[in-house]
């Protein structure tokens, strides 16, 4: 992955570079083209094209000086060091390991750098959810008609989205879990062991499959179809006769009442997992564990991008126009209809943009993990540092990781808001 | 038409067919210790046009969209086509129902189609089928004649166009009354005369009207009675003729000088 | 590279329409408290149900935290709070850091004087409602940072501190008062006393004229090209003397400040502690501002070049998270450096890099002010036959600029909760001193993380807090988004 990221940023540089000296070269050619056939041309110095190409041309220039004189700097320092600036590094053994992930000491540099990365994926891919639940109960909370939610949502707010994330992190990470929790080998197991909670993993029950679970998953996929027709149907009477759809309800009414009779009739294809700890509170062994750095970085990411994402909501929605809530109270649409109708889809334009920003900070943020020691993107490459493998390349390497995901994400976003604001329009 | 009627400072008086739609009794208004409104007894009975007019702050606007709860009395009743206004959601919603409302801004929502904008509440609120409320809907808009514009955006249409789709918008609930607010105060002056066109059919339909407005003419020729508002008190009631003609008192006097 | 792959929405826009709504909403009236209660906290069964909830997980946390805190022995930030203030600085050179501060409080409260002063008489002039704003009032807009100080304070092992404390809050004051006075011609130049205060404070600090006398002289000559290039000077022999007085001055003063420090000085590696923090958000912006307004006329640009080169630029390092910019400037910027020159101190690699950071998030809010300002503006400018130059720097900067002011206070808060990732590439900031605190041999291992984190934490939301509050204050006077 990382070889072709490379390549393509490569490819991406030199089309960018080809693309502003086609565009010079056609410039001043058309700009000649021109002047050829007018009579009344003005004096090349003093023509508003020629100046402008002449400006680029000079801007060119000085940063083609400024990075030749920097190149050289640097090879003459790499030369020095004896650094070569290729990157087969990444063929060769990491010496990484990684907490819970099957990543051994023998595998590749790249490999170790895929591996972080993943992490970083699970970071976020847990984290913005969270962070999107919370930020729109606490945003809409400060609506709320009760003195005390209103306050502390934003109490809550106000405190943690002036004080740094990294703050937030290392105090939820030194203070809160690493001496908030005990250790493992008098971990805290309340609701008779369904849960564990120590200084080092958090562990929760999970599902697992027995017998026939292969025909429940078919049956309950199965089960979402005949759901999802269910509410359509709903659609369709709701527009023929006009009742009350419930669609949702109905819905989910019936997945639950398939997924129930064929548990039974299967006999039972899920049982859950209960986790469970050694006696020195060594090995776990079932359900769903949790890195602790993990945790306390996911936690603090939500906890902190959450605030972020409250403004915005809240924001948003004060400022969908006082008129269109009377517009919607004199049509005697409830409470309910009111919003998902009329107020949320207004709100929900004006807070995309910013939201989308915010899932891309959430994504930088992440980023300090380097200061917890979870092993995701940054983490590993600094760990790559310590073992003298090539800063450059890795600088460049982590840079482009980012970017990508930086890309991917605001393109993915882009893509929705365009959707959202082309209504309308 | 009651040619009868005296003019005076009581509003109590029933026109239309004789039957009472809206009955306000000794209401006052305040924001917060600024009263907007003061002791207001007015009657409007069923199929009458009601236009009240009066200087900018005396209150008019407040008084109409007291009569469907989008602002809250603190004194006296309301009374809608015999249902009492109450801080009961239902009473509220009952009332909302049978009173369509038209804006000054027009308030129309963006996000959703002409056609979405008129069907919404039918659909919703009234559980009206879909095809039923979309051909009302198209029928409303042949009366307001703009048929072509069913899929377009509020945003797209002009300023008078979007103004008769909040009238078919209001028209689509089947109300009993409409509450006109300033309906062509933010609308360009050419385009004044097509929403002025509207007001004037429904109302030879028969439809019970409150309007406030700055529109004297219209004043003259469709109301059956005019009242004019001034410092948050009813100041003078009567026919278009005597109230046009013959004003009694010094500030409706005033008043007319200043527009007229 | 289309132009609005990222739609630029200000959150000041959003943030504005809140707060115009909120300030449509009608007063509330006050109740006695019984039915206060009933109203606000148990109107609906469900209502009463939240509030029981809520309440309850509040009371819980509430009782933990304060119980948590109870408990805690603050001694390590006793012990430590001259390093959370001013790190590694030499504790015989003491008075420097005091006067140092003194001095930039006094150009802080000469400078907002000067200016409040300045919008007083303006909205005289316009007949608005003005009035000087009571120290009362100063001190409820400021109560956050007031109070963390008072708190700060309150952990020092003598008198000494509380004096100073008490001396800075009445010499701002007072400098305040002096800047309300000063005549118009002086307070025009506010801004400039105010920079120079600024960098005499760093001066005094540092004791070394290295970068400061620089900077002092570039202010200077910026004030000189100001004066001589004023048009309301007689001509002859007054007005020459007049314009060429102020570079006569302007020079010898500086001559003056950098012959009167010959001491080799202190230099950034001696600085920390939470004035480091606010040294390098100060610098960050500052150095940051103009790159930052270049950027973002060269995207806005029609020459493909200035534009290409400006949103590769923006895009890249918006793209990438600090602190990966960070580790660059400690393990990849000083490889750029020519063979013979010796390796820079980690703060300064790392200022290079926190520059250019805010100049590209500063390109994209100066990019949102020039979009805002009306197409008709710069038509107007070119019709009255202003050069293009001219159009940029006279017409469209000065509204874009003024519209971004708010959102510039907004990065200057974020900024200055970034500078805490200086403490992982082990640069002495506020942040770092509380890992260091716990490192020490009488604190190791005894769990006090917690208390720092804490103490630090209320340090950097007391400015946060107080500079978010001031620029939703400044949003609403400026009333940008009312347009």
């Amino acid at each position: 992955m990382i070889n072709w990221l490379l390549r393509a940023l490569a490819v991406s540089l030199v089309l960018i570079v080809v693309y502003v000296i086609a565009r010079l070269i056609y410039d001043t050619y058309k700009l000649f083209r021109t002047r050829a056939s007018r009579d009344d041309k003005a004096v090349l110095w003093r023509d508003v094209g020629a100046i402008g190409i002449a400006a680029q041309l000079v801007v060119l220039g000085a940063l083609a000086a400024l990075f030749s004189y920097l190149w050289s700097n640097f090879r003459a320092r790499t030369d020095l060091i004896g650094l070569d600036l290729n990157f087969d590094f990444l063929d060769q053994p990491g010496n990484i390991s990684i907490a819970d992930n099957p990543l051994t000491p023998g595998d590749s540099v790249g490999a170790a750098i895929t591996q972080g990365f993943l992490n970083t994926i699970r970071v976020i891919m847990i984290g913005i959810p969270l962070a999107l639940l919370l930020g729109t109960l606490v945003g809409v909370s400060r609506f709320s008609s009760n003195y005390l939610l209103r306050k502390i949502a934003t109490g809550y707010v106000e405190f943690f989205r002036n004080i740094p994330v990294l703050v937030v992190i290392v105090f939820l990470w030194g203070a809160v879990f690493l001496n908030g929790f005990p250790r493992s080998q008098e971990a805290w197991k309340p609701l008779n062991s369904w849960f564990i909670f120590s200084n080092n993993r958090f562990a929760f029950p999970s599902l697992m499959g027995q017998d026939n679970f292969e025909a429940y998953r078919l049956i309950l996929v199965v089960a979402l179809f005949v759901a999802i027709a269910v509410a359509v149907w709903r659609t369709t009477v709701f527009n023929n006769t006009g009742a009350p759809h419930h669609r949702v309800l109905w819905g989910l009414g019936t997945f639950a009442a398939i997924a129930a009779v064929a548990y039974v009739l299967l006999g039972g294809p899920v049982t859950t997992s209960k986790p469970d700890l050694d006696d020195r509170g060594r090995v776990f062994s079932g359900g769903i564990r949790m890195q602790m750095p993990y945790a306390a970085l996911t936690f603090a990411l939500v906890i902190y991008t959450a605030t972020h994402i409250a403004e915005i909501v809240r924001g948003s929605i004060m400022a969908v126009h006082k008129g269109q809530e009377e517009a919607a109270n004199a049509l005697a649409l409830s409470t309910f209809q009111r919003y998902r109708f009329v107020i949320l889809p207004q709100a929900m334009r004006v807070a995309f943009p910013p939201l989308i920003s915010q899932f891309l900070n959430f994504t930088k943020n992440s980023s300090l993990a380097i200061a917890i020691g979870f092993t995701e993107t940054t983490s590993l490459i600094q760990n790559l540092f310590g073992q003298s493998q090539p800063a450059p390349q890795l600088i460049l390497i982590l840079a482009l990781l980012y970017l990508t995901l930086s890309l991917v994400l605001s393109a993915f976003g882009n893509i929705i808001n365009r959707r959202l604001q082309i209504v309308g329009r | 038409m009651s040619d009868n009627m005296t003019i005076n400072a009581d509003a109590t008086q029933v026109g239309g067919n004789g039957n009472v739609m809206i009955d306000v009794t000794n209401m006052d208004k305040f924001f917060g210790d600024f009263q907007a409104l003061t002791n207001i007894n007015m009657k409007v009975g069923e199929q009458e046009v009601v236009v009240v007019i009066g200087p900018s702050g005396s209150g008019k606007s407040t008084l109409i969209r007291c009569i469907n709860r989008l602002e809250r009395h603190d004194r006296g009743s309301i009374i809608v086509d015999g249902v009492e206004l109450s801080d009961d959601i239902k009473a509220i919603q009952n009332i909302r129902r049978e009173t369509g409302m038209v804006f000054q801004s027009f308030n129309l929502f963006p996000h959703l189609t002409v056609l979405e904008n008129i069907t919404l509440a039918p659909r919703n609120v009234r559980n009206i089928p879909k095809a039923e409320a979309e051909a009302t809907a198209m029928e409303l808009l042949e009366r307001v004649k703009i048929p072509d514009q069913a899929h377009k955006f509020p945003g797209q249409m002009s300023g008078g166009q979007q103004q008769r789709v909040a009238i078919a918008r209001s028209l689509a609930m089947k109300p009993k009354v409409i509450l006109f607010d300033e309906p062509t105060s933010a609308l360009d002056p050419e385009m004044i005369k097509e929403v002025l066109d509207t007001m004037k059919d429904l109302a030879n339909e028969g439809m019970t009207m409150i309007c406030v407005t700055h529109e004297m003419g219209f004043a003259r020729e469709v109301a059956d009675r005019v009242v004019f508002m001034a410092d948050g008190e009813i100041v003078e009631v009567g026919t278009p003729e005597h109230f046009f003609t013959n004003p009694q008192e010094d500030r409706t006097r005033l008043f007319l000088s200043q527009i007229l | 590279m289309a132009e609005n792959v990222n739609p630029v929405v200000l959150p000041a826009d959003v943030a504005i329409l809140a707060a115009q709504n909120e300030a449509n909403q009608a007063p509330s009236q006050k109740l006695p408290p019984g039915e206060w209660l009933k109203k606000n906290l148990f109107s609906t069964p469900g209502n009463s149900i939240v509030t029981i909830i809520v309440g309850a997980i509040a009371a819980a946390a509430l009782f933990f935290a304060a119980r948590w805190v109870i408990d805690s022995d603050f001694q390590i930030v006793r012990t430590n709070l001259r390093s959370f203030m001013i790190g590694q600085f030499p504790r015989d050179e003491l008075w420097r850091p005091w006067a140092s501060a003194y001095v930039l409080l006094a150009g802080i409260g000469l400078t907002s004087g000067a200016l409040a002063r300045s919008s007083y008489e303006l909205s005289v002039s316009q007949e608005l409602p003005a009035e000087k704003e009571s120290i009362l009032g100063l001190a409820r807009r400021f109560w956050g940072i007031i109070a963390v100080m008072i708190f700060f304070v309150s952990f020092a092992r003598t008198v000494l501190p509380f004096i100073g404390l008490a001396g800075a809050f009445a010499l701002v004051i007072v400098a305040r008062e002096v800047g309300w006075r000063l005549p118009a011609s002086v307070r025009r130049s506010a801004a400039f006393i105010g920079a120079s205060l600024v960098v005499i404070s760093t001066l005094v600090l540092s004791g070394t004229s290295h970068l400061g006398g620089l900077v002092l002289g570039l202010i200077a000559f910026i004030w000189v090209l100001r004066e001589v290039g004023r048009r309301d000077l007689p001509a002859g022999i007054t007005g020459i003397a007049m314009r060429v007085a102020p570079a006569l001055l302007a020079a010898i003063v500086v001559y003056v400040i950098q012959r009167a420090i010959p001491h080799e000085g202190f230099g950034w590696e001696d600085w920390g502690g939470l004035h480091i923090t606010l040294f390098t958000t100060v610098v960050g912006i500052t150095l940051g501002m103009p790159f930052g307004i270049l950027l973002a006329l060269g995207r806005r640009s029609d020459l493909p070049v200035l534009k290409t080169v400006s949103v590769l630029f923006i895009e890249f390092v918006r793209g990438v998270p600090l602190i990966s910019l960070l580790l660059a400037s400690g393990l990849l910027l000083p490889l750029f450096l020519p063979v013979d020159f010796d390796r820079p101190a980690d703060l300064t690699l790392a200022i290079v890099v926190i520059m250019f950071f805010s100049a590209a998030y500063i390109a994209e809010i100066v990019r949102g002010g020039l979009q805002a300002v009306p197409k008709g503006q710069t038509e107007a400018a070119q019709a009255s036959g202003m050069s293009a130059a001219s159009v940029q720097r006279l017409i469209v900067l000065p509204q874009a600029l003024r519209a971004v002011i708010p959102a510039m206070v907004g990065q200057f808060i974020a900024l200055f909760k970034d500078t805490s990732l200086l403490s992982i590439i082990g640069i002495l900031e506020f942040l770092r001193v509380s890992d260091t605190s716990n490192a020490q041999p009488e604190f190791v291992g005894k769990g006090l993380a917690g208390v720092t984190y804490l103490f630090v934490a209320l340090g950097y939301w007391a400015f946060a807090y107080t500079l978010s509050k001031e620029s939703r204050r400044l949003e609403l006077k400026l009333g940008v988004g009312t347009r």
